[in-house]
């Protein structure tokens, strides 16, 4: 497009040599220049200068205002210094042409006035366009701002919200593991007042609930105290929350016997309460108030999540309790039963024990515990009863008290075989001795039946053989037939007859026995005398000595007692040596401790004891002997003898060497 | 004295036989209760030696049987004191009881005598 110039001047001759390279609009009168300038685009004014400088500048200055972009040029001929540079600082003047300014000039200076023009719209057009753009750009700043601060303040309140929630959460999870620690009914009710006390209006909680023996129970604090007592009123059977309900109100006040004010009631389940029938009550948390509505809400809001952990707790808290009684009654049971319990494992661990397993220390195993050894103890049936998973019983020895081990095996839950056993232990040791005595003493009514029987039967044959031998020595005395052959032969006669019924008499005494026996002083060599004969076959086989105590010293004894326990040992001795051994009996005096006792030894050339069987050998029932030939008894039995007489029986022996028993009984001194 | 000895051990009636005899008593001898009880009624001795266990019949027995058809001293023996003593022995009719078996016949015989002089002992 050409670029059109406003040209104002008196000689339009001039004008029309650019008319080929531009449209030109002459102007020779300024009327209209301004209009033209504002309703058309000019690139360039060219103004001409007048001899009227003001009015000239006039119009640059206006121009300059309506049409800024178009390029302002100032001709003229004699253009004073002060013109030039008010034309230039005021019209803002692209150039100032001097005239005449050769064609050629002025076109450069046309064509740059035109560049510049354009370069001006251009520049406008460009700012323009920035400015739109800049608009736009302020626009979405905007929106984008706004959007950012309303996603900030959303952000911002779903994290409030988040915190709040957290906060939440956090405490219930607070109040839930309280709860959970929880052993009582009181401190419950406490935990929760106390987590509470920021509701000043509020008064203590009040529970009730339903034990597990169906009683019904209100429970209220006061303080540090607790009130629980058995309700026989059912309250009132609603598991919904109530606010201010009069019936609750009615119902606490018939409780408490005092007028309560507004009642809240929160209800409570009770899951674990098998014995709960659909008619019994809820349990329920009460609380006497002060709140306006709104407080309430916000209470019911704040206590609406404790509800169903206060439910678990109260639940967990009444059935620890009932399994705590039920235990403690086995417990209080077991340790009342005398006997030692326990539950053994396989590696005879104790799982459980009574008290009375040992009163002192609980060890882990069992040997520890019951007989302070690191060795299981000898004879427990336990391995057995578990090997054959049926009640076994045993003889396991402490402290010279002697018990009977029952192993009864038991079977865990979800176990197929047993694991462990009961282990029951009897203290039979005084059962053993009556046990011992018992057969002691009808063994010797026995020997006292047979005694008698054969007593008789001897003793008639015998009084006539003495009586005939006493005859014929007094009828042959003096007689011509006499010989002292024939009487030392008669005098025999006598003689044995009279041996063999003193030891019919001895037999008859010594099967006597306890019954009919008292304490009596007797000389201890008569005691070993009497009883001799009656050995004879038994050491008949062996070399037997027999060394008695000169002085004849006293005991106080009950003679046929301590004439079984004489017969006891020496009939031992002979039977611990199997081939023809040396026995020897020996009684003297000794001084033990400063005390003189009557002391009768035993030797003989047997087998000989092992040392740690001897105490092993005065037990009731212990033999070696094989059976028929002895019941265990003996010794036990002569050591209880002589031990009621002040007495005691010991033994020292040598394996393959033999054994040596020792009888002391204090001696009595002579009055 | 007419002296009846009854016991059922031949010894014993023997050695006591000899033993009165040679004091010069006349003796009868029954070797068991119904015989001694049969000898009794019939000789009607002045003194009875007097055995507890017997054949038959019992010393004690015969002397129910006799009832107050008793006669003379009467002197039981046992050598198994059992149920009997000196106490018992003269409950049931006897005048003196001797625990067999003897030390001393001699001395069991005059001791016999004592009875039948009537001095009494123990």
């Amino acid at each position: 497009m050409q670029q059109r110039i406003l040209w104002f001047s008196k000689i339009k001759r001039k004008a029309r040599v650019f008319e080929s390279n531009y449209q030109i609009d002459l102007f020779t009168t300024s009327d209209h220049i301004v209009d033209a300038l504002v309703s058309d685009y000019y690139s360039t004014l060219l103004l001409e200068s007048q001899d009227n400088t003001s009015e000239c500048l006039e119009i640059l200055k206006t121009a300059r205002q309506v049409a800024p972009q178009t390029t302002r040029i100032l001709a003229g001929s004699e253009l004073s210094d002060q013109f030039i540079v008010e034309a230039v600082n005021q019209g803002g003047v692209f150039a100032v042409l001097l005239e005449p300014t050769p064609e050629q000039e002025l076109k450069k200076v046309l064509d740059a006035a035109c560049d510049q023009y354009r370069n001006s719209l251009n520049r406008k057009k460009l700012l323009e366009e920035i400015r739109v753009q800049n608009r736009k750009l302020e626009n979405m700043n905007i929106n984008l701002e706004n959007m950012v601060l309303e996603r900030t303040n959303h952000l911002e309140s779903a994290n409030q919200e988040a915190e709040n929630n957290l906060a939440h959460m956090r405490d219930l999870t607070h109040f839930v593991q309280e709860l959970s620690h929880l052993r009582a009914i009181d401190e419950l009710l406490h935990l929760i007042y106390r987590e509470l006390k920021h509701f000043h209006e509020l008064r203590p909680p009040i529970l009730n609930y339903v034990s597990l023996d169906s009683t019904a129970k209100i429970v209220s604090i006061q303080g540090k105290q607790i009130f629980e007592k058995s309700v026989r009123e059912p309250w009132p059977r609603k598991s919904e929350i109530r606010i201010n309900d009069r019936q609750d109100q009615k119902y606490l006040a018939n409780e408490f016997g005092r007028p309560l004010g507004k009642i809240l009631a929160l209800p409570l389940t009770q899951k674990l309460n098998k014995n709960l029938k659909n008619d019994d009550p809820l349990a329920h948390l009460y609380f006497e108030h002060n709140f306006n509505d709104a407080e309430v809400e916000v209470f019911l809001k704040s206590t609406r999540d404790w509800l169903q952990p206060i439910s678990i707790a109260l639940d967990r808290i009444i059935l620890e309790k009932h399994l705590k009684t039920t235990s403690q009654q086995w417990e209080g049971t077991f340790d009342g039963i005398k006997d030692p319990i326990g539950i053994i494992d396989s590696q005879y661990n104790i799982v459980r024990a009574n008290r009375h397993f040992n009163s002192k220390s609980f060890e882990k195993k069992c040997h520890q515990t019951f007989q302070n050894s690191e060795q299981k103890c000898v004879g427990c049936p336990l391995e057995q009863a578990l090997t054959t998973n049926k009640p076994t019983r045993g003889i396991v020895k402490r402290d010279q008290r002697i018990f009977e081990v029952y192993s009864y095996p038991i079977r865990f839950e979800g176990e197929n075989t047993s694991a462990a056993v009961i282990n029951h232990y009897v203290d039979v040791t005084l059962a053993r001795e009556l046990q011992s005595k018992v057969v002691q003493t009808e063994k010797m009514a026995a020997i006292g039946f047979l005694a008698g029987n054969i007593a008789h039967e001897l003793n008639n044959p015998l009084t006539g053989i003495r009586s005939l031998s006493q005859i014929l020595l007094k009828e042959i005395a003096g007689s011509p037939q006499s010989s002292p052959q024939l009487i030392d032969d008669l005098s025999e006669v006598e003689r044995a007859a009279e041996r063999s019924q003193k030891i019919i008499e001895n037999l008859l005494q010594f099967a006597k026995g306890e019954t009919q026996s008292r304490k009596l002083v007797v000389a201890f060599n008569e005691v070993i005398r009497k009883t001799l004969p009656m050995l004879k076959t038994s050491f008949r086989e062996h070399r037997t000595e027999i060394i008695l105590e000169p002085s004849e010293a006293k005991v106080l004894v009950e003679p046929q007692l301590v004439q079984q326990v004489v017969f006891n040992l020496v009939n031992n001795a002979c039977q611990a040596m199997q081939d023809q051994g040396s026995l020897r009996i020996e009684s003297k005096i000794e001084l033990i401790d400063k005390k003189s006792f009557c002391v009768l030894e035993v030797h003989d050339t047997g087998a000989g004891i092992p040392e740690d069987l001897y105490e092993s050998i005065f037990e009731a029932f212990f033999t070696t002997k094989k059976e028929g030939q002895g019941t265990g008894l003996g010794l036990s039995m002569s050591r209880n003898i002589v031990r009621k007489f002040g007495g005691d029986i010991l033994v020292t022996s040598r394996v393959g060497v033999g054994s040596k028993f020792r009888v002391i009984l204090p001696l009595v001194e002579a009055t | 004295m007419k002296i009846l000895i009854v016991d059922d051990e031949v010894l014993v009636r023997r050695s006591l036989s000899r033993a009165f005899q040679s004091r010069g008593h006349e003796i009868y001898e029954a070797a068991d209760g119904e015989a001694g009880l049969q000898a009794w009624l019939k000789y009607q001795p002045e003194l009875i030696m007097l055995d507890v266990l017997m054949p038959k019949l019992t010393g004690p027995q015969v002397l129910r049987e006799l009832g107050n058809k008793k006669t003379g001293k009467v002197i039981l023996m046992s050598a198994y004191g059992g149920d009997h003593n000196i106490q018992t022995s003269l409950e049931i009719g006897a005048d003196l009881f001797i625990a067999k078996p003897f030390e001393n016949v001699f001395d069991v015989v005059a001791t016999a005598e004592g009875i039948l002089a009537g001095q009494q002992k123990e």
